[in-house]
């Protein structure tokens, strides 16, 4: 899906824990997400700090639209 | 000669531990065959034994650092000369795995190894130029067919016998090109194939064209202030009730439910139905898949300009490339209409 939204020039911030597949795919911005079961949460963290850490997850795909890359990206 | 050695690598469920609960299982070992071990020595007969089962929880194998390490350092230390991952059928983490044990035992170890999964799994068109992988079919309704599968191809590698062709053997086509003589030429069997496309008959493409193509990245946003972002999950995201009906698998369609008054997913009023993993988490806090408190809190920050007022779903499990394809081309339309100048993505 990520490869067809960047096809039409939309960039596309694609978060997820199996972020090697998402390399071999294709997939250009890559944010690696927390885990399986919670792609974006932390439960093991107080509610407060989980909604910190998934603020700043976002905020870094927000980052990775405004990245420019050459190709397939894994953005830490 | 003494009688081969072979470790079978099998997930928690199929190891008998549990299902998506026990995903997070570190690697273990039983000893001789367990689970569908048991089926695969008695396809073997007295040509090979499985002295050990050794698994692992498919999140632990996916998720942790080092993970794979110790799952081949229970193997080597059963001296196997085979090793058996699978079958995965159509479960990606899974068929993941399979394929790097393999890969990894076949390097490091020296050893034969075999899995088997599904085409369309993931871990298929990654591994399948590495390690021999069984074609199964899509469900554990095909382990019976799978292990037989597995069990020759096994004996076959480890004896060094030549193998067929991917038809003939059953396994997916690991790209590798054996020259032989046709009876007929090129040309001739073009020929043919075109006229029977021509005449609408049925015929067989020798090469199917594959499906991975690399894409040019978009160019990147330059004013994110001013952007529209739309939010899109393959997570199985739907309001509680699934009242249009998502699949849990297999999906036929996508939905777009409206947030544009939404702070927030509350595990009230939503949850997940992605069939892949368990959703325990996710329906206690649907925003650790669709990760909405986050993006408006950062929208009223004034990080980016505006969140597009619906939020696109559907389940990603299992579906089909073609299939995905489509959904994004349709989604596309309103993504356009609307102008969005950007995506964020989420799956498992």
């Amino acid at each position: 899906m990520a490869k067809e939204f960047e096809a039409a020039g939309i960039p596309v911030a694609y978060i997820t824990t199996l972020d090697s597949l998402a390399q071999s795919v294709g997939a250009n911005r890559i944010i690696p997400g927390k885990a399986i079961v919670n792609v974006t949460g932390d439960p093991t963290l107080p509610p407060e700090d989980e909604r910190q850490y998934r603020k700043a997850l976002i905020a870094k795909a927000l980052e990775a639209l405004t990245t420019p890359v050459e190709g397939v990206t894994i953005l830490r | 000669m003494s009688t081969p050695r072979v470790v079978h690598y099998l997930n928690q469920f199929f190891a008998g531990i549990g299902a998506e609960a026990e995903a997070d299982t570190p690697p273990g070992r039983k000893e001789g065959a367990a689970g569908p071990a048991i089926a695969l020595q008695q396809a073997l007969g007295d040509r090979a034994r499985v002295v050990a089962t050794v698994y692992c929880g498919d999140n632990y194998a996916v998720e942790r650092e080092g993970a794979l390490d110790e799952i081949l350092a229970l193997i080597a230390r059963e001296q196997p000369d085979i090793v058996v991952a699978g079958p995965a059928f159509a479960a990606g983490r899974y068929g993941l795995t399979c394929g790097e044990v393999c890969a990894r035992a076949q390097a490091q170890l020296g050893v034969t190894a075999v899995s088997g999964m599904h085409p369309n799994n993931p871990g298929a068109d990654l591994y399948r130029t590495k390690v021999y992988l069984a074609r199964t079919r899509d469900s554990a309704l095909g382990m019976g067919e799978a292990i037989q599968a597995m069990a020759r191809l096994a004996l076959k590698l480890h004896a060094g016998e030549r193998l067929g062709s991917p038809q003939a053997e059953g396994y997916l086509p690991t790209g590798q090109r054996t020259p032989y003589f046709a009876e007929r030429t090129a040309a001739q069997r073009a020929v043919d194939m075109l006229l029977r496309k021509a005449h609408g008959e049925a015929y067989t493409t020798e090469w199917p064209v594959p499906e991975y193509h690399r894409v040019d990245p978009a160019p990147p946003i330059r004013d994110l202030s001013r952007a529209r972002v739309a939010i899109v999950s393959s997570g199985g995201v739907v309001p509680r009730g699934n009242p249009d009906r998502l699949e849990a698998a297999y999906a036929t369609k996508w939905l777009k439910y409206p947030i544009a008054d939404l702070e927030t997913l509350s595990p009230e009023q939503w949850q997940s139905v992605h069939g892949g993993f368990d959703t325990t988490n996710i329906n206690q806090d649907p925003n650790r898949m669709v990760p909405l408190d986050a993006l408006r809190a950062l929208e009223k920050e004034g990080k980016f300009g505006a969140l597009h007022d619906q939020l696109y779903t559907t389940t990603g499990n299992t579906a089909p490339i073609p299939t995905m394809r489509r959904f994004a081309q349709e989604i596309l339309r309103d993504l356009q209409d609307a102008e969005v100048a950007g995506v964020v993505l989420t799956s498992a």
